[in-house]
Formats: structure tokens, sequence, C-alpha cells
């Protein structure tokens, strides 16, 4: 992104979510949570079926902001972020972004953004900011 | 490291771990999320470790140690990259327990990670907020 201003979208990012994936994520990361893999033990907690890992979720933040910032969010990004609802198989999120302020200083600046992890239905599964820092 | 989660400390040293991910690690990793970005970025992965993959894989050391049951919930993440890492490079995380607490039934625990490269060049700083089912382990 060039001449970037305050309240810019960032480009989006826009994920299916299959329990192959769900599954694929368990082995990557080393979590296997049986809320995630588990049908039956799924079915009897309090989401009721299986349920995405907050990272593998949080992970389509990570990958807005590599689109966006390139390598200087993998070498000066900053995240934080709540995860708000679960996100089921077979549901689509969408991952946004909003510059909400931009900090100059004289050899650098700092982009701060707001980031969401949405369902189509509009429901916020992540909310947070993300923040890179830019060499000028 | 006591195993029963009342009983643990602030300050407390959750686990100190050295890994290595390497490229069929990554591949596997970004296969799981369909993360285009190497494609779109010319390789950035093929030579450093997608940021959120140390972040993930980090975890995982914390998650083993401290036994953590089934029903577990990530409720909130902070991470701070300070440097990227290279794919294949050996990093070290030192997990902390920075806050534990009960609200109603569960168990809310918060562990500060910190990675670095066998140079002690710090790569990632991660703080992970969890909440476990009070009754477990208690």
């Amino acid at each position: 992104m060039t001449d970037m201003k305050e309240k810019d979208q960032l480009i989006r990012i826009q994920k299916l979510i299959t329990k192959e994936k769900i599954l694929q994520y368990a082995n990557a990361s080393g979590d296997f949570n049986p809320i995630h893999i588990n049908n039956d033990f799924a079915k009897k907690s309090q989401f009721g079926q299986i349920i995405a890992h907050g990272m593998m979720i949080a992970a389509s933040i990570s990958e807005m902001m590599t689109e966006n910032f390139k390598h200087d969010w993998i070498e000066s990004g900053k995240l934080k972020m709540k995860f708000k609802s679960p996100v089921f198989h077979n549901e689509k999120i969408i991952a946004s972004g909003e510059i909400t302020k931009i900090k100059n200083s004289e050899t650098k600046r700092e982009i701060i953004n707001s980031v969401f992890v949405k369902k189509e239905s509009g429901e916020i599964v992540i909310s947070g900011t993300a923040s890179v820092i830019q060499n000028k | 490291m006591t195993d029963r989660y009342s009983n643990l400390k602030t300050g407390t040293e959750i686990s100190k771990e050295f890994f290595v991910i390497d490229k069929d690690q990554v591949n596997d990793y970004l296969k799981a999320l369909d993360d285009s970005s190497e494609d779109k970025l010319l390789n950035l992965y093929t030579q450093f470790i997608p940021p959120m993959c140390i972040a993930a894989l980090s975890l995982r050391g914390v998650i083993i140690k401290l036994k953590i049951p089934g029903g577990t919930i990530h409720t909130a993440q902070e991470i701070e990259f300070k440097n990227s890492a290279i794919v294949g490079e050996g990093l070290y995380c030192k997990a902390n327990l920075i806050l534990n607490s009960i609200r109603v039934d569960w168990r809310f625990l918060t562990i500060q990670m910190n990675v670095t490269d066998q140079n002690e060049k710090p790569i990632m700083l991660g703080k992970s907020s969890i909440m476990l089912p009070h009754y477990y382990n208690d």
C-alpha cells in the first residue's frame, strides 16, 4: 500500500473453515484439544459442535497484515485481540481492517489499525488492534 | 511445577523449550490455513517462518506442560513480533504464568511467552489468556 492514510481500508482476506482444515491445523500446531477435533466431546460442550482453534482464525488477521504490510509485519507487527465467539465448520470468515492512526517520527512511522474477523452474518469473531512500524 | 492449577503462583515458569520449525512444518501450517501469502509475496515464507506459526507452536509447549484439559477456551491473545525468524533456525520459548484467578465456574490463566533465537535475539513476545473448566484438576 502506498500513500496510506487514516480511515483507509486494508485488503481483506476470506476463508472457508472446514473440518478438514481444522484437523490439518491441529496437526500443524500440535493443539489437539478435543473441542476442535472430537465430535462426541464437542457435542457435549457449551458449543454443541466442533469449533475452530482461535489461533487458526487469528492467522487470517496475520495473513491480511502480511498482504498489506509485507515484511514490516513479520519484523515489527503487534497484535492485540479478543476472541469473541466461536467459528464452526463450514462457516466463512472475513478478516478486515482500517487504519485508525498514523504516528510519524523523523525516521519511522507507526500505522495502527483496528482489525476484525467476522462471519458472513456480520457476527464478530475476533476484534483487536494491529500495528506495524515502517522506515521512512 | 505443580499439577494443580490452584497452586500455580504468578511468576511460575511454565515451560522453557527449544524447537526448530523446518520447511515441512511451515508448509503444513500454511496449507492448513490456505495461506496464499507465500505466492503473493514472492516466496516470503520459504525464507522466513510465518509469525503466527511461531506463536502457535510456542503455545503448544504451554498446552503440553500445563496439561490443558479439553474444553479450555482461548479468550485473548497479544503478540509482538520483534524480528523475523529464518526457516530451520532454532528458537527458544520461555513461558511464565502472569495471572491465575477464578470467576464463577472458570479458572483464568494468562501466560507470557518470550521467544528468542539461539543468539538471544528477540523474535516474539506473546501473552495468552485462557479459561479452563474450574472443576478440572483444581
